[in-house]
């Protein structure tokens, strides 16, 4: 039984039986997905509401659905880590209990221990992911919908890791298993772009960030669609086509604006690479200051490293003072739990023109 | 041949179609009564506006025949010609009385917004509740007169009869074979409060034959002629409750940017006297449309942070969707929710400026969901941010209240458990503490501050050591000794109340850790997931001593100080020494399983008998 499957069932149960508190439970965690997208803090408060609601009612299945969708919200779209470790662990440490043997999301809480790991510190602990995720693999029947989340896990893992041919390998894999399902087919259209620019196949990004396109507005995951247009933009760009390079790139920074939750850090990466492949080495640090500005505080070490090393390298292209902003990696890399990664790359930008 | 690019026209298959529309379009059978009522409804007002007889009383009569299982309704309006009754009675989808009302060159246009048909799908609700119709009806001629009468007889099957039958009086009887499934309905109290919920303000009298009275009030309390008295009555008779405020509507004038429309709105909203949060919160109303009622508890019309507020509204404006039973989400209703979050807040600004007392008295009853919306609504918070309360160690405050005995500082706790320790060193420092377990409170407090720049704020829970001093532990030295000589880490500070000799502080989370810790021991986690839970618990850098506690010994407790004076122990000193120890640790009432509160009880008993001995 998928948990969604087991959520309707819930919620049959709990309109039959008409039961106030419970209506609220439900009503609190079915109107927090409205609000993911545009305001995050409030689908927080939403989830978290629904959350104490079933503490009282000694629903504990439910507690822990309620907080993992609050450590998603946290991790993908308030994007703020600061207690998402935390959290995920000590979600961990509850359903290992027995009564929650039989718990359809019990995988899923494990993939966020899983993703609190990988989006702060994916080098340091590189073996632990790695590992982490063979066992996800190893739980993961075919009627739970975890198969594509752990799909989506190992290809984000090794893009991060920069094994990128067997990236490529495990992001089609995931295209194929995902076909009929557009909330990860658009994920996975994101990871082959992603892909696609390290390999610098403009044509394929182009190919896959159209696709992505039309798989992210079908299914309205704007967060996808902004990383999808932008993406789109760079690859047409590198093909020649400026007027239309231009337009996406607008069309993205546009719905960004509008956009109520933080963006990650692909879209920043994407759109510094927009104007630095046009030349506007300017511009494309302003983005990655703005990006810092966003990281601040949010306990996302890793990405905070790299924005910062960014900023190095362009400012150093740019033929301004650096040496702040390489202390500022130099600190920033110490809540690594292996920071050599990041300061040998400093250490590259610093020793050679780049 | 067949011509491939023929335009082809969808086929309906009847049957099937009608099962969906007259069993599934409802969520409940009692809606056919709502349709038969409003039917019958539209037929005497047609019968006022077209023949304007200045003796004419409109009348609906229901009628239960229990022992053959058949309901009848009878009403005295119009009637209806063979023709209507093919055209509109048999035909789905269309409805007499939506034509009429949008039909701008009929004469009696006025009149025709009272109709309430709408779908031409509503006579088939029927059909929920029984298994054959039969409807009889005699329309009137211009002369007054009486004209034939047809009969009606149809299945749920899609066929129907219709024949000249002998006359009968002008109006139409709809009656109801009641499906057994259905036959509550044939119970009069049943009957009764169907009518009730949904015609209680139709402007004609509804009968249960052999009653003299009608069972519908007729007119709401906002038509009546002391608007207040009635509307208190409803809420009090509806709603069970007395409330601390009732608002009335009116129409209101709506900015469209470029225009301005007139939203009709009636009814009132009102204020009951309390409300818990996620349990018992409102932010509801009961809407009516033409006089006729839609729906109870209707959710999106109030703005979200009026979870405190319930109401009832008529307006004629909104749109239903097919059922009836529920509120299309169009820009009508975006209207109407302006129309009613603008009253609502000009009503409560009022309400603070000149009513104190009652605005205090609706903030302290529903503080939880008051707290909870001020602070994601800047405005609302700027309202209630002196008057809500707080649940205290003294009772429910105001912040302003409770700053006159903490020199302006908060002081908090928020943890479910083992919190009193805190509390009671708070309070022997004469600082009451703030409840914020309840997930709004801590940001509301921290926003609190946030504009009142000399306003800090401090959380007590694991901060015990907030409230002690420290103290030269040379004079403890022999004390400090026996306990670490025990394997109990200990150290001595001067805290208040001086009648407490010791306390056990413990590290945050002290609980999760220890049973984190005895999992991974134990092997509960399969290997990678405890790699990644190691990580964590080693990351917070918390000892297997520091999960123990550390025993504080209190050095303006007398006890200690005497106990401090003995350079060696006699069997009563430590018999001493190890009640005080026991009796810290079950006053934390932390991280003890059930054997470790039997081991410490045992060894106060111990210490008690040697004390006697």
């Amino acid at each position: 039984m998928s948990v969604w499957d087991w959520v309707m069932i819930q919620r049959i149960a709990i309109s039959n039986s008409g039961d106030d508190a419970r209506i609220a439970m439900d009503e609190r965690f079915r109107s927090a997905f409205k609000f993911m997208d545009e305001d995050p803090d409030m689908a927080l408060d939403l989830l978290s509401q629904s959350r104490l609601i079933a503490q009282e009612l000694d629903e504990k299945w439910w507690v822990q659905l309620s907080n993992h969708w609050e450590l998603q919200t946290l991790l993908f779209y308030k994007r703020d880590y600061n207690h998402v470790l935390e959290k995920a662990v000590k979600a961990a440490v509850e359903v290992r209990k027995p009564e929650y043997e039989n718990f359809p999301q019990r995988i899923c809480l494990h993939e966020d221990l899983i993703y609190s790991y990988l989006e702060s510190d994916p080098i340091g602990y590189s073996e632990q992911i790695r590992s982490a995720i063979e066992y996800m693999e190893s739980q993961v029947t075919p009627d739970l919908e975890c198969r594509f989340c752990v799909s989506g896990l190992k290809t984000h893992f090794t893009i991060l890791t920069g094994d990128i041919d067997l990236a490529l390998d495990l992001a089609l894999k995931y295209v194929e298993q995902s076909e009929h399902e557009d909330h990860y087919l658009s994920s996975a259209y994101i990871y082959l772009c992603a892909i696609a620019f390290a390999r610098q196949d403009w044509q394929k990004m182009k190919d896959w960030a159209l696709a992505g396109e039309v798989v992210s507005r079908r299914r309205n995951r704007e967060n996808n669609l902004v990383e999808m247009l932008t993406c789109n933009a760079v690859a047409t760009r590198c093909l020649g086509d400026e007027k239309e390079a231009l337009r996406l790139c607008q069309a993205a920074t546009q719905r960004a604006a509008g956009y109520g939750a933080r963006l990650g850090a692909r879209y920043y990466q994407m759109l510094a690479a927009y104007h630095e492949l046009g030349g506007d080495l300017k511009k494309a640090c302003q983005v990655r200051d703005r990006q810092l500005h966003e990281i601040e505080g949010t306990a996302r070490h890793f990405v905070e490293c790299q924005c910062r090393l960014e900023i190095v390298r362009l400012r150093k292209a740019l033929g301004l003072p650096f040496e702040d902003a390489a202390d500022g990696v130099r600190t920033a890399a110490k809540r690594l739990k292996e920071p050599s990664y990041i300061l040998k790359q400093l250490e590259s930008y610093l020793d050679h023109d780049v | 041949m067949v011509n491939e690019n023929a335009q082809q026209q969808f086929k309906l298959h009847l049957p099937g179609l009608l099962t969906i529309l007259s069993e599934n379009l409802y969520t409940t059978r009692k809606v056919a009564i709502r349709e038969l009522l409003q039917n019958a409804h539209d037929s005497t007002v047609r019968r006022r506006v077209e023949m304007r007889e200045p003796d004419y009383t409109p009348r609906i009569t229901l009628r239960i025949d229990q022992e053959i299982g058949w309901l009848t309704v009878r009403d005295n309006g119009f009637g209806l010609n063979r023709e209507e009754i093919e055209e509109y009675l048999a035909t789905i989808g269309r409805s007499y009385t939506r034509e009429m009302r949008d039909d701008p060159s009929l004469s009696w246009l006025e009149d025709a917004t009272s109709l309430i048909g709408q779908f031409g799908l509503g006579f088939l609700s029927a059909f929920l509740l029984a298994s054959d119709v039969i409807v009889t009806s005699c329309q009137m001629q211009p002369d007054g007169k009486p004209g034939q009468t047809f009969r009606f007889t149809c299945a749920n099957d899609g066929h129907y009869v219709v024949t000249p039958v002998d006359q009968g009086e002008i109006g139409t009887v709809v009656a109801l074979k009641v499906k057994p499934e259905a036959a509550y309905i044939l119970q009069e109290p049943t009957l009764v409060a169907a009518v009730r919920q949904y015609a209680d303000f139709l402007p004609v009298s509804i009968f249960i034959e052999g009653d003299p009275a009608p069972v519908n009030s007729l007119t709401p309390p906002w038509e009546q002629a002391d608007v207040h008295s009635a509307t208190l009555d409803y809420i009090r008779r509806e709603y069970k409750l007395e409330p601390l405020f009732v608002l009335f509507l009116e129409d209101a004038n709506v900015d469209l940017g470029h225009d301005q429309m007139v939203v009709p709105l009636r009814g009132f909203l009102f204020i009951p006297p309390s409300s818990v949060a996620s349990l018992h919160e409102y932010g509801d109303v009961r809407v009516f449309v033409r006089r006729m009622f839609i729906t109870d508890r209707h959710k999106t019309l109030l703005p979200p942070w009026a979870r405190f507020v319930q109401g009832v509204i008529e307006c004629p404006d909104l749109e239903l969707t097919a059922s009836r039973e529920d509120l299309h989400e169009n820009d009508t209703l975006l209207f109407v929710q302006q129309a009613i979050e603008m009253q609502l807040l000009a009503g409560l600004n009022h309400l603070a400026k000149t009513n104190r007392t009652i605005w205090q008295q609706i903030v302290r009853g529903h503080s939880d969901v008051i707290i909870g919306w001020a602070i994601k609504d800047n405005e609302f918070f700027d309202h209630v941010r002196d008057i809500v309360t707080f649940r205290t160690s003294r009772g429910r405050l105001t912040l302003p209240e409770y700053l006159q005995s903490t020199d302006k500082t908060l002081y908090y706790v928020t943890r479910e458990n083992g919190t009193l320790q805190e509390e009671v060193l708070a309070e022997s420092h004469d600082i009451p503490v703030i409840d914020a377990k309840w997930f709004s409170v801590e940001p509301f407090l921290r926003k609190y501050a946030e504009l009142n720049h000399n306003i800090t704020v401090v959380q007590v829970d694991g901060e015990a050591e907030y409230f002690m001093r420290p103290v030269s532990s040379e004079p403890y030295k022999h004390l400090l000794a026996y306990y670490q000589a025990r394997g109990i880490r200990v150290q001595v500070k001067a805290f208040k109340p001086s009648s407490m000799p010791g306390i056990m502080l413990y590290p945050p989370d002290v609980e999760f850790l220890q049973e984190t810790r005895q999992a991974l021991d134990s092997g509960e986690f399969p290997d990678p997931i405890a790699n990644m839970v190691e990580g964590y618990i080693s990351r917070r850098n918390v000892s297997e001593e520091d999960l123990r506690g550390t025993l504080s010994l209190n050095a303006s407790c007398p006890l200690i100080d005497q106990l401090s004076e003995q350079s060696t122990f006699s069997n009563s000193h430590t018999a001493t020494l190890d009640i005080v120890y026991q009796f810290a640790r079950l006053f934390a009432g932390r991280t003890l399983n059930s054997a470790d509160a039997v081991g410490a009880y045992q060894e106060i008993i111990d210490g008690l008998e040697a004390l006697l001995s």
